[in-house]
């Protein structure tokens, strides 16, 4: 299973850094790929494409504030969350993850 | 933890001729003590010079770290040190520094420790404190000199006498 | 032939006095009345009285209607709409600057505490603790005590030599002033004292027989003031005050010196926040003020001298504080803080030691600024840049030093001349130069010769009235005609620089010729003065100001006669560019970053140094620390500024590289537009810090005692200060905090990570805090923090008070971001948090948090 995912938080110079890396360490440790944006202060780096987000079984959406670009999205299964909870406990997402999509 | 005993310290172990100023220009003290921290910095880049002379001056305000007989020992603690800094400069006309016995100062032992080792600070005062207090000709000698690996050298020689 | 316009009002704060004064001098001008009509609120005035014009309480965007009668109606008219409509709108914006910071945000624990508070203008910064003493002395103000009545005309002649007496005071004193805000206020008070309005009604008055000059003016003063302080606007209600204030004082000028003092004087007996409704100088002067721990006062705008005199001092104070006198109990314990402009009255445990550590923190920030005050100018390289200061009274030169003035780069003697019917003798001259020389400490003090010319007009100077002044007879070109004048200053000069180090420049040096003439005065000066026996050093450094291009360009032959130069760079400016400074619609042209200005700086430098001469500039873009990399690479041995700007240019001096500045100017000299040199410059400042200058030792506390948030975000703040990383510790508490609101950065396993983009932050930098006792932070967790690590990026765009969101990471921060980036992710991993957590000293984390960042 391939998921996408994009951070983003208010200031953009700490939650959207360690949602994405909570993220895609979580991941690697459950096997799972997936691709994460950020949207911080430094503008958007590491970003999807098109073919990565129709790749993608769903998108997880870890930000605190309107995320850019979000028409990309249209269609799939997103989960949307607070990045507090992406870093603080990314385990249960993915579970969650799983057991929706049956996978 | 426990800490080993400390190893008596020589003053020539904590100094070398980049760390002597043979001819201070300042006659003022906070001048001087300014001259001083700006000789350190030169040698360690990593020294935040304005953060160094507030504590000196910081302390200075305390009470005069002059000793009499033309000696003063201004010291400070520094977060962070890697190890002291130990600065000796030699004023030929003199530094006001408000010294208990009046007279003007013609040789400071700058002394900046970390303030992570505490115990650092006390046993480098203390062989600079008992240096002066044991050498009675230390003074003449130094000023007799006019370089400062002719300085150092009198250190040396003072101190090894000593024992 | 009478001409009528309408337009909305478009100051947002409406006609208040300074906008108020520009519309009467503009309709001073012409011949027939000028009726100004608010037509919201149907209230008419003589455009030609400030007062008048005030009293219509005009506010933004009013409907008004003005009236020209007169034959240079229309034409009259077209001018006076362009002055309201265009050019007083950019006039504000350039006031608002200069106007004082508004009140930071408020402490959160005062908020958390529920603690009472007052709030005001901050006037002095410190915190001081202390019993409240109201002064209170009574509603009857100074009344009038000049005796007997006696005839309206011999009182009305009273009454305008009085005024005359006054407004020249003031005019003097404007002139000496060197604050923007100060001359503004002065030039408000002589607009009223000057006002027709005002002067009909104490004529008024005197002619119907029953009051004197002195009570006339009281009387008058009661009547405006009511009358304004009818207004909403608290902007009339300042301008209340003056009324009232220039009332008095010219009623205490008619009375004469002889006149019994009206005011009270203070008597303190324990430390004290004294309150009062307005303090005048003189008071302050008088008492004791060993057990006065701060100020507050109801009225009087921070401008006040009472205030000024307060500053001095260090006191803290606070001002405009409407009502405090009847909501403090006498006696009862009141923190002040002056920075933020609060008071607060009994304050709780929580509040009291929050406001121990904000007091330690200012204690901490003044023994930096004394140890940088005590360090010479020079960049990180090494490079010797003297830090100098602009002075134009003696008083000034010990307040210039505390700053951390190396010396004095510019002395200017020509307010000494100011309001006075005559020239100050040799005596009076030898006396203020000696003052100023023995005070130097040893530190070089460049007197300049008198810089006078037609705008500047002395009774016992006459000189020609000029259409253009400053392209007229002033400075060094009337040597020659008042030779008399400026041998008895160059002979006082030579006398008192036997006591100290004292220079002498000469202003507006066209020519050589010019030069060596002056050369000659000084030369028969000192063999006077040895003629005669007189004590003096006959040695002196003679210098010379380069102002005028034509002299810019021959440094190296102008060399043959003077020691030193330096360049007086608000003139050259606008010669250089040929427009008038003073003038709005072009004084725009003037840009110091022009390559053509930065070539001729260049010339006087190079001219200089080649024949080994010393080379300062005492301009106002000494002060601009944009500009200082610029400065530093073309050379310049000394810069002279405004004392209060010293601290900040020579901290962000020894940040520069002499070497990498000498490259930037290289590089630009062969621009052609300001904007090319304005990138490159931007570039430059952009190198920003590597990422081992994102942390040091000094930023770490392994054994912090903060109890609460309130007292941790403050530490922090307190640390980047204290490492020389903010500007202003309290706005970056605020950035800090506004972060917080969004929700907690507590992010759980016993960790926070507080951030904050804000303009207070001077360099981007990490913190941490390890907490002796863990810290409620609503974490995410519910758990409390036992380590606190701090992200602070500097941030463009000042945004008091309104959305945070609006400011940017300052484009020089993409690489720190990078790193802090960096960081945050690092903060997931558990051994990293762990080993912060367990570090032994600050030196570990700082190798931690190094390492993180180059990962």
């Amino acid at each position: 299973m391939t998921l996408v995912a994009v951070t983003a938080c208010p200031t953009g110079i700490a939650h959207t850094y360690m949602a994405a890396e909570q993220l895609e360490r979580t991941g690697r440790k459950l096997g799972i790929k997936i691709k994460v944006e950020t949207q911080g202060a430094m503008g958007i780096e590491n970003e999807l494409s098109a073919a990565d987000v129709r790749d993608a079984a769903a998108v997880v959406l870890a930000v605190g504030i309107p995320v850019l670009k979000r028409e990309r999205f249209d269609g799939k299964k997103i989960y949307e969350i607070s990045p507090q909870e992406a870093i603080k406990s990314p385990e249960a997402l993915f579970v969650r993850i799983k057991d929706e999509l049956g996978l | 933890m426990m800490r080993p005993e400390p190893v008596p310290l020589f003053v020539r172990d904590l100094l070398d001729e980049s760390a002597i100023i043979a001819d201070l220009r300042a006659t003022s003290r906070d001048a001087a003590l300014a001259e001083m921290v700006e000789a350190a910095v030169r040698l360690n880049g990593r020294l935040d010079a304005a953060g160094l002379l507030a504590n000196l001056l910081d302390r200075e305000r305390l009470g005069s770290t002059a000793i009499g007989e033309g000696f003063a020992i201004p010291h400070g603690k520094l977060a962070g040190l890697a190890g002291p800094v130990v600065m000796l400069a030699v004023s030929r006309r003199g530094v006001d520094f408000a010294a208990p016995d009046g007279k003007p100062c013609r040789v400071l032992f700058l002394a900046i420790s970390s303030s992570d080792v505490p115990s650092q600070n006390l046993s480098i005062l203390a062989a600079v404190a008992r240096f002066i207090r044991r050498s009675r000709e230390l003074l003449p000698r130094i000023e007799a000199a006019r370089t400062a690996p002719e300085i150092l050298d009198i250190i040396r020689r003072e101190e090894e006498r000593l024992g | 032939m009478a001409f009528e316009f309408e337009f909305a009002f478009p100051l947002p704060l409406g006609l208040h006095a300074r906008p108020a004064g520009v519309i009467q001098e503009k309709a001073e001008s012409f011949a027939g009345d000028v009726v100004w009509e608010n037509l919201r609120n149907g209230l008419a005035a003589d455009a030609k009285s400030v007062l008048s014009l005030v009293a219509t309480d005009t506010r933004f965007r009013d409907p008004c209607r003005v009236r020209i009668a007169g034959p240079e109606g229309a034409e009259a008219g077209r001018e006076l709409r362009g002055l309201i409509l265009e050019t007083l709108p950019r006039l504000e914006s350039a006031a608002e600057e200069a106007a004082p910071a508004a009140a930071s945000d408020i402490p959160r624990i005062l908020l958390a505490e529920k603690a009472v508070f007052f709030r005001g203008v901050p006037a002095g910064p410190g915190i001081a603790r202390g019993a409240a003493f109201i002064h209170d002395p009574g509603p009857g103000e100074a009344e009038d005590r000049s005796g007997p009545v006696r005839s309206p005309e011999v009182e009305t002649a009273a009454f305008r030599a009085a005024a005359n007496d006054l407004a020249a005071g003031i005019l003097g004193r404007r002139e000496q002033s060197r604050e923007r805000t100060e001359r503004a206020v002065l030039a408000a008070h002589l607009a009223i004292l000057r006002d027709r309005a005002f002067t009909a009604k104490v004529e008024e008055i005197i002619a119907s027989g029953t009051r004197g000059a002195a009570a006339a003016a009281l009387l008058a003063g009661r009547h405006f003031s009511e009358m304004l302080s009818a207004s909403p606007s608290p902007y009339l209600q300042e301008r209340m005050a003056d009324v009232r204030d220039i009332s008095r004082r010219l009623a205490a000028r008619i009375a004469g010196p002889a006149a019994p003092a009206s005011e009270p004087e203070i008597v303190l007996s324990e430390p004290v926040i004294l309150a009062a409704e307005d303090l005048s100088p003189s008071q302050f002067i008088l008492m004791d003020k060993t057990l006065l721990r701060g100020l507050i006062l109801e009225k009087a705008g921070v401008t006040s001298h009472t205030l000024i005199l307060c500053r001095t001092r260090g006191i803290p104070a606070m001002a405009g504080c409407p009502g405090i006198l009847t909501r403090l109990r006498p006696g009862e314990a009141v923190l002040l803080d002056g920075g933020r402009g609060l008071a607060v009255p009994a304050p709780s445990a929580a509040v009291a030691r929050y406001y121990e550590r904000e007091a330690a923190a200012e204690e901490k920030r003044a023994g930096l600024r004394r140890a940088r005050a005590v360090l010479p100018g020079r960049t990180a390289d090494g490079r010797r840049v003297e830090i100098a200061a602009n002075i134009g009274d003696p008083q000034d030169l010990a307040g210039a030093l505390a700053e951390g003035a190396e010396g004095v780069g510019l002395f200017r003697t020509e307010l000494l001349l100011l309001g006075r019917r005559s020239a100050p003798d040799e005596e009076e001259q030898t006396a203020l130069y000696t003052r100023l020389a023995t005070e130097s400490g040893g530190k070089p003090v460049i007197v300049r010769t008198f810089d006078i010319g037609g705008d500047k007009p002395l009774p016992f100077l006459p000189l020609p009235a000029e259409s253009n002044p400053f392209l007229g007879f002033r400075g060094i070109r009337l040597y020659e005609r008042f030779a008399d004048l400026i041998l008895v200053q160059m002979r006082a000069l030579l006398r008192a620089a036997a006591s100290g180090p004292l220079k002498i420049m000469v202003p507006m040096v066209a020519t050589a010729e010019e030069l060596v003439a002056a050369r000659g005065l000084l030369e028969k000066a000192r063999a006077g003065l040895a003629a005669a026996g007189i004590p003096h050093r006959p040695d002196v450094e003679f210098g010379m100001m380069v102002e005028v291009p034509s002299a810019a360009l021959i440094v190296d032959r102008l060399a043959d006669y003077a020691d030193f130069f330096s360049v007086g760079s608000n003139d050259l400016l606008q010669y250089t560019f040929a427009a008038d400074r003073g003038n709005p619609a072009v004084r725009g042209l003037n840009r110091p970053l022009h390559p053509a200005f930065l070539r001729l700086l260049r010339s006087v430098v190079d001219g200089a140094h080649e024949r080994g001469r010393w080379v300062g500039l005492c301009g106002e873009i000494a002060a601009e620390s944009r500009l200082l990399p610029v400065l530093v690479g073309l050379g310049f041995d000394e810069l002279s500024m405004t004392p209060s700007a010293v601290p900040d240019i020579k901290a962000r001096l020894r940040t520069l590289d002499g070497e990498a500045c000498r490259e930037l100017v290289r590089g630009v000299l062969t621009s052609g537009l300001v904007r090319e040199v304005e990138e490159a410059l931007d570039g430059f400042s952009a190198a920003g810090p590597s990422k081992d200058g994102l942390i040091v030792p000094a930023l770490v506390n392994l054994r912090s005692t903060s109890r609460t948030k309130f007292e941790a975000l403050q530490e922090l703040a307190a640390l980047l200060e204290g490492a020389d990383r903010a500007a202003d510790r309290a706005e970056v508490e605020a950035a800090l905090w506004r972060r917080e609101d969004t929700f907690s950065t507590g992010i759980g396993f016993g960790m926070a990570i507080p951030h904050c983009l804000s303009p207070a932050v001077r360099a981007a930098s990490v913190g941490v805090l390890r907490f002796e006792n863990p810290v409620a932070w609503d974490s995410a967790d519910g758990r409390p923090v036992e380590l606190a690590l701090m992200l602070a990026i500097p941030a463009i765009e000042k945004s008091k008070g309104d959305a945070p969101a609006e400011q940017h990471a300052a484009p020089a921060e993409q690489g720190s971001l990078k790193y802090l980036a960096r960081l945050s992710r690092r903060l997931v991993h558990d051994e990293f948090r762990d080993g912060l957590k367990a570090a032994a000293d600050a030196a570990e984390v700082v190798r931690l948090v190094s390492a993180a960042l180059a990962d």
